[in-house]
């Protein structure tokens, strides 16, 4: 048996089908321009806090979860996030006369050490504010678990930033708590917060 | 207006509602689901001693969540520490899986107990591992509602639920009904419910509900100590380390199987001082009483139809058919909580179990006169014998034939004690008498004739000091009235009288002297104050006042005391807002006379406050002072009944769990379209477990339209404006399903 090929004769586009296709590409690259930008603007939207009583505002990204009812000014948390949420507090603390901030610091870390589970501090530092100002530092490290007693809960490692500041007889503890992976990618989140941060 | 949105979330929550609403809700339905509440809630208690840096079980006990915080109701022998239980370490098992034994889970601290009553509330304050909960991080945890057991009556439906083994069994439950009700001074005619449901002893402090699910008594026993029979008594430890576990290690107590019940009114001032948070510190004015040294005893057992307060009406030595109220009376003495009595009631030689009380703790003082009875309940015709057992040998007994027609006998009965007035009437409350020179006795008499021989003999501190006899020259009906005039004026404490008949005791009743002549009552107490301080020094120096502003350190109550010798039972009550939270009675301890005796209540919310002193169960004195705006805060969230929420969330191309996802649940005043991501609109939190599973544990009202949002990365977020619940729907399992995007 044999089989005969050959050519078929070239197809000839009209030009009205050629500006159709360009204009198609022209369509999707427009969209995923518009999807880009929209999921960026999505990103990053943010809200506004402000405690008149506390002196506090501050800009958070949209749609996290904002807690003034705990004992702290407030907290905001990415419920979206698979895993621990990651969440950033701002509280006050009274500060006696003689009282350092490693004074407070260590008070913190005592505190923490009774509620969470290997708690560990890894480190001070110094870091600069906004308004290059020096505050202080503590990183930390804990395990996270759920803690409905009738679930299979699932652990996560967490490091927390505190940032610690004493202003007109007052110190600010700004902290920041992520799971160990996206710790380095919400820290960045984190700088921007203080960056916008006025009180 | 709320905008209904048709998701994936919103179409299976319609399909649960449809669901449900299709079935008729049945009652064994109910029941089931209330049945599985209650197991939920049902929780076992080891306490623990720490020995060579390891937990060893010392003892064991069932308990009941009651709020959804952590307060725990149980008994309190097991959960106190005591000789036979020493640890000091309670950790609470969960129940998980309802067809598994509990798992250990958390630490557990006493927060208010009473060893006489056996009852004790715990709360969960620490993690299994010892880490304090911090305040609020606890997770909601399924409880009972508290019923009103002065509701039941005999022949009444009940459920005991508790635990048949040492967590090697899962929750269990055991149907019953109330055959009896015995009644002790301690609480009259409800101090004991009677049933005949199997409760093993590793049940004891679990719950008993009425067929609404409510609690409504406690199962309490009392394991003797060094009563180590296998049947009541496990090895779990190698607790002398010689590497085997044996007869020779230390055991556990579980004790038999029970047939009592402490109805739970008994405990409601437990509960609500519990839950309020609220301590009462009596300072060291009160003193700690001393060990007992002598062995309980208890002598001069009799019976009697009735009583009056807490006395006997009359001594009778058969009853007539019929009966239905009696009452054994004994003197005790050198009891302590730590007493173990028991009562064993035959007729024509068959143990009589509706009658009988078993082995339990003594609820009682050191001394005095006690009754074990029932009241309106049937007493069949027969010789009945009543041994009464004290830490497991018999200490007295006393038969009784009830039967026949009624008896025309000649007798004495209620004798109240008192001064004269002017004119000459008995007056005062029968049980007190003021310091003076004569103490008065009235008391009603029955068929007696001229010339019976009949006597009195009056004690003080249980030694005679008085006698008369005579012959009977009054009519054969009335009431009489005699007195005593001691050598000097009375003394203050316990004296009592006797009155016989022909040689026979016909009655008996003790009074008190106590406190300065007043009108009506004597004044054993006196300027009843209140004061807020920083501590007690401050508060006997701070000026007295009857309102205080919200959020103050302390509230202090001060009074006086007159002529209230040692061994005197009195009682401080305290109330706020009407309902008693706490309780004090004891023997008088302090000097007979003196000021500023300080009770302080640290940290007490917004309340009317008011104080009561008793002297042998009379009230003597009361004040009030109003804290904040004088009314306890609504704390909505502990009365509320509603229904559980728990399901999975799922990727809908894998069908497989997604864990770690939030489910964030609105509060009905609240679209899911209006959420601004705040707190304040949020109802509840739920984050899936490993397995995509979640659990509202807090109970969702019903009847109210809540609404569901779920954002989760890397998926389509997912909402609804859905769904409510109502009362016969108290669960609900859903699956969600996430689509990726």
């Amino acid at each position: 048996m044999a089989f005969e090929t050959g050519r078929s004769p070239a197809v000839q586009i009209t030009p009205r089908q050629r500006w159709s296709i360009a204009f198609s590409y022209m369509l999707i690259v427009i969209g995923l321009l518009l999807g880009v930008n929209q999921r960026d603007s999505l990103l990053n939207q943010t809200s506004v806090y402000s405690n008149i009583a506390a002196g506090i505002s501050a800009s958070y990204p949209a749609r996290w979860l904002l807690d003034e009812s705990a004992d702290n000014v407030f907290r905001i948390r990415d419920m979206s996030h698979l895993g621990f949420k990651t969440t950033i507090e701002v509280r006050s603390l009274p500060v006696g006369a003689d009282g350092a901030e490693r004074n407070l610091l260590d008070h913190l870390s005592l505190q923490r050490s009774q509620v969470f589970i290997d708690y560990s501090v890894l480190g001070y530092d110094t870091y600069r504010m906004p308004d290059d100002s020096q505050a202080i530092s503590m990183a930390y490290t804990f395990v996270s678990r759920d803690a409905s007693p009738f679930l299979e809960g699932v652990s996560s490692i967490v490091n927390g930033l505190d940032i610690l500041l004493i202003r007109r007889g007052q110190a600010l503890v700004i902290s920041l708590r992520a799971e160990s992976s996206i710790y380095q990618r919400e820290l960045a989140t984190f700088r921007r917060f203080i960056e916008n941060l006025e009180f | 207006m709320k905008t209904r949105a048709i998701t994936p979330l919103a179409l299976a929550l319609a399909a649960i509602l449809l669901l449900t609403l299709g079935q008729p809700a049945s009652t064994q339905g109910n029941l089931d689901l209330g049945l599985e509440r209650i197991k939920r809630a049902t929780v076992f208690v080891y306490q623990a001693a720490t020995e060579s840096n390891s937990l060893i079980v010392t003892c064991v006990s069932t308990g009941v969540l009651i709020s959804a915080d952590g307060l725990i109701v149980t008994k309190a022998n097991g959960i106190l520490p005591s000789q036979q239980c020493g640890g000091d370490t309670l950790i609470v098992s969960l129940n998980v899986d309802l067809e598994e034994p509990p798992i250990p889970k958390y630490r557990a601290d006493i927060v208010n107990a009473d060893a006489g009553l056996d009852i004790a509330l715990i709360r969960i304050a620490r993690e299994l591992d010892g880490r304090l909960i911090a305040q609020g991080e606890l997770p909601v945890l399924p409880f009972v509602a508290v019923g009103d057991s002065d509701g039941v009556s005999i022949d009444d439906n009940i459920i005991v639920v508790g635990y048949r083994d040492i967590g090697n069994a899962p929750v269990a439950f055991a149907r019953g009904t109330v055959t009896a009700f015995l009644a002790e001074p301690l609480a009259g005619s409800r101090t004991w419910f009677k049933t005949r449901a199997e409760i093993p002893g590793t049940m004891a402090g679990g719950g008993a509900y009425n067929t609404a699910g409510e609690l409504i008594g406690i199962p309490t026993s009392a394991p003797l100590a060094g009563s180590a029979a296998a049947s009541n008594c496990r090895y779990l430890n190698d607790t002398n380390n010689d590497g085997l576990v044996n007869s020779s290690d230390r055991c556990v107590p579980t004790g038999d199987f029970i047939s009592t019940l402490r109805p739970i009114a008994l405990a409601q001032h437990l509960i609500r001082g519990a839950r309020l948070g609220l301590r009462v510190d009596l300072g060291a004015v009160a003193g700690d009483s001393e060990p007992l040294q002598n062995p309980p005893r208890v002598s001069r057992m009799f019976v009697s139809p009735s009583i009056r307060g807490a006395m006997p009406s009359t001594v009778v030595g058969s009853l007539p058919a019929n009966t239905r109220n009696l009452y054994l009376f004994f003197d005790y003495n050198n009891f302590s909580a730590d007493t173990v009595y028991e009562l064993r009631v035959t007729r024509d030689g068959i143990p009589d179990t509706t009658f009988s009380l078993p082995p339990v703790r003594w609820s009682g003082g050191e001394r005095g006169l006690w009754y074990i009875g029932a009241r309106e309940q049937a007493w069949a015709n027969g010789a009945y014998e009543f041994t009464l057992l004290v830490n497991g040998a018999a200490a007295s007994s006393q038969k009784i034939i009830i039967g026949g027609g009624p008896l025309d006998r000649t007798h004495f009965s209620d004798i109240v004690f008192g001064t004269l007035d002017h004119a000459g009437n008995l007056i005062g409350n029968g049980s007190i008498v003021p310091l003076g020179n004569i103490a008065y006795a009235r008391f009603l008499h029955a068929n007696l004739t001229a010339g019976t021989a009949w006597s009195a003999i009056w004690y003080y501190a249980g030694a005679e000091f008085a006698r008369t006899s005579d012959a009977w020259t009054d009519e054969a009906f009335g009431s009489k009235v005699i007195s005593v005039d001691p050598t000097g004026d009375l003394l203050p404490g316990e004296y009592r009288l006797e009155l016989y008949v022909e040689g026979a005791l016909s009655a008996t009743s003790d009074f008190y002297v106590a406190g300065e002549q007043g009108s009506p009552l004597p004044r054993v107490f006196s300027n009843l104050r209140y004061a807020s301080a920083d501590s007690s020094a401050a508060a006997r120096r701070a000026a007295a006042a009857s309102s205080y502003p919200t959020a103050i350190p302390a509230l202090y109550a001060l009074f006086d005391w007159q002529r209230i010798i040692a061994g005197t039972p009195w009682s401080a009550s305290w109330l706020v807002d009407g309902q008693e939270f706490f309780r004090y009675a004891q023997p008088w301890q302090g000097h007979e006379s003196g000021s500023d005796f300080v009770l302080a209540l640290p940290n007490p919310p917004d309340g009317n406050y008011q104080l009561q002193l008793l002297v042998n169960d009379l009230l003597l004195l009361e004040q009030s002072a109003v804290v904040g705006i004088g009314q306890l805060p609504i704390d909505r969230f502990a009365e509320f009944q509603g229904a559980i929420l728990t399901g999975k969330v799922v990727d809908a191309a894998t069908q497989q769990g997604i864990p770690s996802l939030s489910i964030v649940l609105i509060s009905e005043n609240f679209d899911a379209s209006e959420f601004v991501w705040n707190q304040e609109q949020v109802v509840a939190l739920a984050t899936t477990d490993r397995n995509g599973e979640f659990q509202f544990a807090r109970p969702l009202a019903f009847d109210t339209p809540y609404s569901v949002v779920i954002e989760a990365d890397g998926y389509i977020p997912n909402f609804a404006d859905v769904f409510d619940f109502n009362a016969n729907q108290p669960t609900a399992d859903i699956t969600i399903e996430m689509v990726r995007g």
